[in-house]
């Protein structure tokens, strides 16, 4: 008996002086983390809505629906006070996985200014260069009023989009991230 | 390596001599190819004929280099790896770049083969082991397809029926007869058949493997056409379209890589068939014939195993 | 004691990945680019160097019938520093190393020395063990790293080499491939060695 409450006293120590050395590293790493993801996001805001003075998360007043999949953040963005821009954050559903996405609107001119994607893990070389800003670049401009719509021929009409070769289901899934941020948009946002 | 349980059974005389052996089957088997080829440079003209020749070359040069570097005995005359050269040019298409035509040779002959321990060790089917590596390697350039006679850039049945443009589909006759945009040797289903019925005839093949691997995809995808309300061609579709008769009728019935015993050889179709239409209808490939054949090549010991029958008499054993 | 010795003996005689062929897991998954491979090969060292370390000075204090939890108590700490660390000042490499860094702690590479050598010996050769044995390793991710990027994405730490590369290589089986071709390799050339040395 003596035996078993010596040795768990050892693990006890041995525990509490790893749980303190990590919780010192972690006082000093985490602010240093938590300004480089406020930097990231700051940064990837101002990559789809270029030009804002501030943005502001206000999920909680639009997204009131607790069982929605799809639809994560929204963030309106604000030019002297006056909401300009709303920005989404979308995670559909990839070939791999979740595909974690910002898609930005105007509210002015109700067109998408850009999309990111912020995260991903579809096949590399493939679904993997939706990610480049050559397919996310195919999406600027659209008008949010209409439907999105993927094709595979060169000539593209209003509103349809050139999918990534061989990787059509990314291609797709990337739409329809946008589609839902841009329902929400339209019926929130478009008066 | 000599396991008991695995030991021929080996009968008291009479024995009959056959003249049956690997490098006549194998010139058997390329004979039974025959139309198939005519089909494919009937319609894909000199563009398939350049595949098919690299194919055939790379795949004779890459087993003489490979057995001689391993010491092995050089075994090109016996046909078999113009066969895997081939049957591989048929499952590529016709548009496809030669360099990468050339690897995929290399790849089936070496890795699928020649690593595992030459003819008769073989896991895989070489020829699919190759396409495999080339669908995951450039797949931008492996489904890239030409329509026949003009080389103008179309789609595949099975890719317009993943993407629901059926009103672009060709006929069940064009399908039938071949005309259609697809791999080298795949096109033509009236070729297919023909091959594999002189194949069935001549006693190469065992009819369980391509009638339970057809008969399992028409039968499942005939409930999904009635589920759906599609009409009578949905069936016909997916088993003319692609590259199942190629598969049914000349991979799948690979003697290597597919169980021995009579029940293994139907569980082995059917299994082929299910997975076929599990990535056709529901998969992100339109086509799934190349996976399902290398998935159930991996299973055919297990296979094996489980349906061996039992020493009449024999205690039964704890496996 | 040699020390040099036993620095060496990580890096070929028996070298962690190509001669134990222990933690394959992270190896297979993490080598898509040279980068990656060199990054894991650091953060490993500094692991294994860290755990050696400590458990060679605390071998004589640790009592023998709980020694593996407090072993999996010490690298798991070192680890979870590590990965703090790398978020904060690598965080690119940490996105790109992902879940492979927290699984370093199961790493059987690391359990394994201070299993089989940091608990036995005194402080220098168990570090002179951690060093060879993490350049070692490093240099194995380098060497499959290497193959896979070149073929798989036609490029060397980022600088584009040709295009038109096999994609295989650098998605799971391109692992697979590069890692047994290499181990025929070296297994032909040992076998060649013991050739001419009983010859």
């Amino acid at each position: 008996m003596r035996k078993v409450l010596k040795l768990s006293l050892f693990l006890l120590i041995v525990a509490s002086i790893a749980g303190f050395s990590i919780s010192y590293v972690n006082g000093i790493t985490d602010p240093l983390i938590e300004q480089q993801n406020a930097e990231k996001k700051q940064s990837s805001f101002n990559d789809v809505y270029p030009g804002a003075d501030d943005v502001k998360d206000e999920s909680k007043k639009y997204i009131t629906n607790d069982s929605d999949e799809v639809v994560k953040e929204v963030n309106i963005a604000y030019k002297s006070n006056i909401p300009v821009g709303v920005i989404y954050t979308v995670k559909p559903n990839g070939y791999n996985g979740k595909i974690e996405m910002l898609v930005g609107f105007d509210i002015n001119s109700k067109k998408i200014t850009a999309i990111k994607i912020l995260s991903q893990s579809e096949t590399p070389g493939l679904g993997a260069n939706s990610k480049e800003s050559f397919f996310s670049d195919r999406f600027k401009g659209l008008n949010a009023e209409s439907s999105i719509e993927i094709v595979k021929k060169e000539s593209v009409q209003d509103n349809e989009v050139l999918a990534i070769t061989a990787a059509t289901i990314t291609s797709k899934a990337v739409a329809s991230g946008v589609n839902v941020a841009r329902q929400h948009f339209i019926s929130n946002f478009a008066k | 390596m000599a396991n008991k349980d695995n030991l021929l059974v080996v009968s008291s005389s009479p024995h009959i001599h056959s003249s049956n052996n690997v490098s006549n089957s194998m010139r058997d088997v390329i004979v039974a190819l025959i139309p198939a080829l005519i089909a494919a440079l009937y319609y894909f003209h000199f563009a398939a004929l350049k595949v098919i020749v690299t194919c055939i070359v790379v795949a004779i040069i890459s087993e003489y280099i490979s057995q001689k570097m391993m010491k092995r005995d050089i075994t090109i005359k016996d046909s078999s790896a113009i066969l895997t050269g081939l049957l591989l040019a048929f499952c590529l298409p016709p548009s496809i770049p030669l360099w990468i035509a050339a690897i995929g040779s290399a790849v089936a002959i070496i890795i699928g083969k020649q690593m595992f321990g030459g003819l008769g060790n073989n896991i895989f089917n070489p020829a699919l082991i190759g396409r495999g590596f080339l669908l995951a390697s450039w797949p931008v350039a492996m489904t890239n397809w030409t329509a026949p006679f003009d080389g103008v850039t179309t789609a595949t049945p099975l890719g317009m029926i993943k993407e629901s443009v059926v009103q672009e589909l060709p006929s069940i006759s064009q399908l039938f007869m071949g005309n259609i945009g697809g791999c080298i040797g795949e096109t033509s289903a009236l070729a297919l058949i023909i091959g594999g019925l002189y194949l069935l005839v001549k006693g190469h093949i065992d009819w369980r493997i391509p009638f339970s691997y057809l008969g399992t995809v028409f039968a499942l995808t005939a409930i999904v056409g009635v589920a759906n309300g599609e009409g009578s061609w949905f069936p016909l579709y997916h088993l003319f379209a692609g590259g199942l008769l190629l598969g049914a009728f000349f991979m799948a019935t690979d003697w290597v890589t597919s169980p021995i015993t009579k029940k293994g050889r139907i569980i082995f179709g059917i299994g082929c068939g299910l997975l076929t239409v599990l990535i056709r209808l529901k998969g992100g490939f339109p086509e799934g014939v190349c996976y399902s054949i290398l998935l159930m090549n991996m299973v055919t010991p297990l296979i094996d195993r489980y349906t061996k029958a039992r020493v009449l008499g024999g205690v039964r054993q704890h496996a | 004691m040699n020390l040099g010795k036993e620095f060496s003996k990580g890096i070929l005689s028996e070298n962690p990945l190509f001669r134990l062929t222990l933690g394959m897991c992270p190896s297979l998954a993490i080598t898509t680019s040279v980068f990656n491979g060199l990054g894991m090969g650091i953060a490993f060292t500094v692991v294994l160097l860290a755990s050696n370390i400590v458990i060679s000075l605390l071998r004589k204090v640790i009592p023998d019938s709980i020694r593996i939890p407090c072993y999996i108590v010490i690298i798991a700490t070192f680890v979870t520093m590590i990965e703090m660390i790398m978020h904060a000042f690598t965080p690119e490499l940490f996105e790109s190393l992902g879940i492979f860094i927290p699984l370093i702690v199961v790493n059987c590479i690391i359990l394994g020395r201070a299993e089989a050598f940091a608990n036995k010996n005194s402080l220098a050769p168990s570090i002179m063990d951690a060093l060879g044995m993490g350049l070692g390793y490093t240099l194995a991710l380098l060497v499959v790293s290497t193959f896979r990027e070149i073929l798989g994405a036609g490029t060397f730490l980022g600088y584009a080499i040709f295009g038109q590369s096999a994609l295989i290589m650098i998605l799971p089986p391109g692992a697979f491939i590069t890692l047994g071709c290499v181990l025929a390799f070296l297994n032909k050339i040992q076998n060649r060695t013991k050739h001419s040395v009983n010859s």
